[in-house]
């Protein structure tokens, strides 16, 4: 029973990694193509942006509840250097204090 | 987090939730005045998997269904764009929703309603992956309703000093 309930949390975990992964990369491409993207688009990153924020805290749950595998955490970090690299782009459009949720991932990833 | 009584504001207010109430997530328009917008590969491909049509461009409803009904699964898949409307419709409404405004990015000034999902929402209507909370995001830029979904908390959304939360 233990063992089940293990794999659904990773699955669980790998759900979430793999929504965040998609958000993220979708996030900062819009931000990167924010001058040249429809009205519309741009809206969509306002709405959606709380999502983002749900999945990270939601992983970051994950994380510090010590649910993750390795593979699972290098891929939480992979995140949060991306979220790091991008921080000015995504600042420029999100501003500053949208992204603090975001913070102690980026230092704990670049660290 | 800033929170101010807003006394004497209840009229502003109570506008302000009635346009929510009476808006619709209703067709999009670009600036090149085309109808509809693309829905993005892998949505129309769930759209098929659970047998619903797919438009060859969809409305602003259409999408955000599809997102967060289908893809997100917050929702069961059976939950129709009207009847996911209508949750958001019930979130608004609900005595015990809560209002905020923030600026979430440049240019763009937002009201959210927060709502407990058990509040609006039916527990046979509850996918996998519902969260705690059902957003309904309205941009007091454009006048337009940005989405409708679920989180888990919305405390780091909100926890940000541009935050003011309105009184009922």
């Amino acid at each position: 029973m233990a063992t089940q309930i293990g794999s659904k949390v990773r699955e669980d975990i790998d759900w979430y990694l793999s929504s965040l992964e998609r958000e993220v990369q979708w996030a900062v491409d819009l931000a990167l193509r924010w001058d040249d993207i429809d009205e519309i688009e741009q809206e969509d990153l306002v709405g959606e942006w709380s999502l983002v924020v749900d999945f990270l805290d939601r992983s970051m749950s994950y994380h510090d509840k010590g649910l993750m595998s390795r593979t699972q955490y290098q891929r939480l970090n992979a995140i949060g250097a991306f979220l790091h690299e991008h921080r000015p782009v995504l600042a420029s459009v999100l501003g500053e204090e949208n992204l603090m949720f975001s913070l102690h991932l980026e230092r704990h990833a670049v660290s | 987090m800033l929170i101010l009584a807003f006394d004497g504001w209840s009229a502003e207010i109570e506008f302000l939730r009635s346009r929510m109430r009476s808006m619709f997530l209703t067709a999009s328009r670009t600036r090149h005045s085309t109808w509809g917008r693309n829905i993005p590969g892998p949505l129309q491909d769930l759209m098929r998997q659970h047998g619903y049509p797919v438009p060859d461009r969809g409305n602003d409803l259409i999408f955000h269904w599809a997102k967060h009904v289908l893809g997100d699964q917050q929702w069961t898949s059976d939950t129709t764009p009207e009847e996911y409307w209508q949750y958001g419709q019930a979130a608004i409404r609900h005595e015990e929703s809560q209002l905020v405004v923030l600026n979430a990015a440049s240019g763009h000034d937002v009201a959210i309603v927060i709502a407990k999902t058990a509040n609006v929402v039916p527990e046979r209507r509850l996918g996998p992956r519902a969260g705690d909370e059902v957003l309904v995001i309205y941009s007091a830029t454009t006048g337009r309703i940005l989405s409708v979904h679920m989180v888990e908390s919305s405390f780091r959304l909100t926890a940000g000093t541009s935050t003011v939360w309105l009184p009922r």
